[in-house]
């Protein structure tokens, strides 16, 4: 993930963030973003963010928010 | 069809409806537009206009960037991409949106070398991969996009980077906005604000519409219970005779916005005098161009663009679909010439066009409140 938008934010190792087109936009508890993940997988997108994740090359780097369009 | 049982929080969803219905005044009649094209694909997809009373309307408004890119700009982009030395990057949805000659789709079929991207960064990537090629990024978005193709131009620049460069169609959502309720046939009683957009710009530039044209804006998150607290919110200012702008979607949208983000544009963008927007004509400050200190990175101002302008297709009227004028159904084309398979307008392609959203799931169970009755 790009920080380079982030940078008043001073996210570190272990945050948490709302992701679009591949640059992190803003930083979010862990309980938001748990409840997030929770919340895709029971809308039934979980599937489409991991794809979108994948996307951007970040499989291997854990778990982040992921944010399911690109647009508005 | 996803159930009111399957959501988070299904009793809090069944009370949103609950005090939707409380609190919406039996002799009024509600027009709330949201805003982002997110917010209109999560209302069809999740049935939720089937929660609210039929005095509570829904009205979608400009916020999907691929419905409001008028045809000419593809095109543009696209003849300077018929160059063979040209790479044409752009996001997935914008891979079918058609232009007079077909969408990047069709050209790509046709030879054209065009790839789909996730993200400015993998245009960036493909250049430097491809040091024999141009690389044009048609750039679409709104604000939540315009700051990472600006961070990316600013790469491009530091890097040296000179086959690389950008089609800029990033627009503006305040002006958008600003036209609609300008617009004589359009009532509006409030707004249920763009997530997104706002984690970039924040709430502020939002305050006009409650100080100067006495609506209240609510900045919304995407799930059905968010979307029903912020009408919820909106009905509890209405009822009440207030105009403000409350947010929602603290969770993850600051008041002030993203500083960063903001510099970002600042340093890559200025206004365009005026911009064209399918459906609402040219709107004067509302879209984004790359300042001269970028021009090298500047498809427009390096290279010669046709600069077209077409008519959309006469029978389609995307325009009174997105200026909420009309239902998606109630165009000439919806569900026969132009579907999601064979689209003739933008708002069939992006899956936030709200033809698109309205075709996908109009046959679809709809949620009612009965359902969550029995939870």
């Amino acid at each position: 993930v790009d920080l380079g938008l982030l940078e008043d934010q001073s996210p570190v190792a272990g945050d948490w963030v709302l992701i679009h087109v591949g640059f992190a936009m803003s930083k979010i508890s862990e309980a938001d973003a748990l409840d997030q993940m929770r919340t895709l997988a029971m809308l039934g997108e979980a599937e489409a963010a991991m794809q979108e994740v994948q996307g951007y090359g970040l499989e291997n780097e854990g778990p982040p928010v992921p944010e399911p369009k690109a647009a508005l | 069809m996803k159930y009111v049982d399957e959501f988070r929080a299904p009793e809090l969803i069944a009370k949103a409806g609950e005090e939707i219905s409380r609190l919406a005044d039996p002799s009024r009649h509600y027009r709330i537009m949201e805003i982002c094209g997110g917010h209109t694909h999560a209302i069809y997809r999740f049935g939720l206009k089937d929660l609210l009373p039929t005095n509570v309307e829904l009205i979608h408004g400009p916020g999907c960037p691929v419905c409001v890119l008028p045809m000419g700009r593809i095109d543009d982009g696209l003849s300077l991409a018929a160059n063979p030395d040209f790479i044409f990057a752009a996001f997935g949805d914008m891979m079918r949106v058609p232009g007079t000659h077909g969408s990047p789709l069709e050209h790509k079929a046709r030879g054209m070398d065009v790839r789909i991207v996730y993200s400015p960064a993998d245009a960036l990537k493909l250049a430097r991969n491809n040091p024999e090629k141009h690389v044009m990024f048609f750039a679409i978005g709104f604000e939540t996009t315009a700051p990472s193709t600006a961070l990316t131009l600013m790469r491009a620049k530091a890097e040296g980077l000179r086959n690389f460069s950008v089609f800029c169609n990033h627009v503006t959502i305040i002006p958008a906005i600003r036209a609609i309720l300008d617009s004589p046939d359009m009532r509006i009683d409030g707004f249920v604000g763009p997530g997104h957009v706002s984690t970039v710009i924040g709430c502020r530039p939002y305050h006009w519409i409650s100080t100067d044209e006495g609506k209240p804006v609510v900045v919304s998150g995407f799930e059905p219970l968010d979307i029903l607290q912020s009408i919820v919110m909106l009905l509890r200012q209405l009822g009440r005779s207030e105009a403000r702008v409350e947010n929602q979607y603290k969770r993850v949208v600051p008041w002030e916005g993203n500083k960063a983000a903001l510099r970002a544009m600042e340093e890559v963008f200025e206004l365009r005098p005026y911009f064209e927007w399918r459906g609402l004509g040219f709107i004067s400050q509302s879209a984004l161009k790359i300042r001269t200190e970028y021009s090298q990175w500047d498809a427009e101002q390096r290279f010669t663009v046709p600069g077209v302008r077409v008519t959309d297709p006469k029978a389609a009227q995307c325009g009174e679909v997105l200026k909420g004028v009309l239902k998606p159904s109630q165009c000439k084309l919806f569900g026969r010439e132009c579907t999601p398979e064979q689209p003739v307008g933008a708002l069939m392609v992006s899956s936030e066009g709200s033809c698109a959203a309205y075709y996908n799931y109009r046959h679809l169970k709809p949620v009612t409140i009965a359902n969550t009755a029995t939870l």
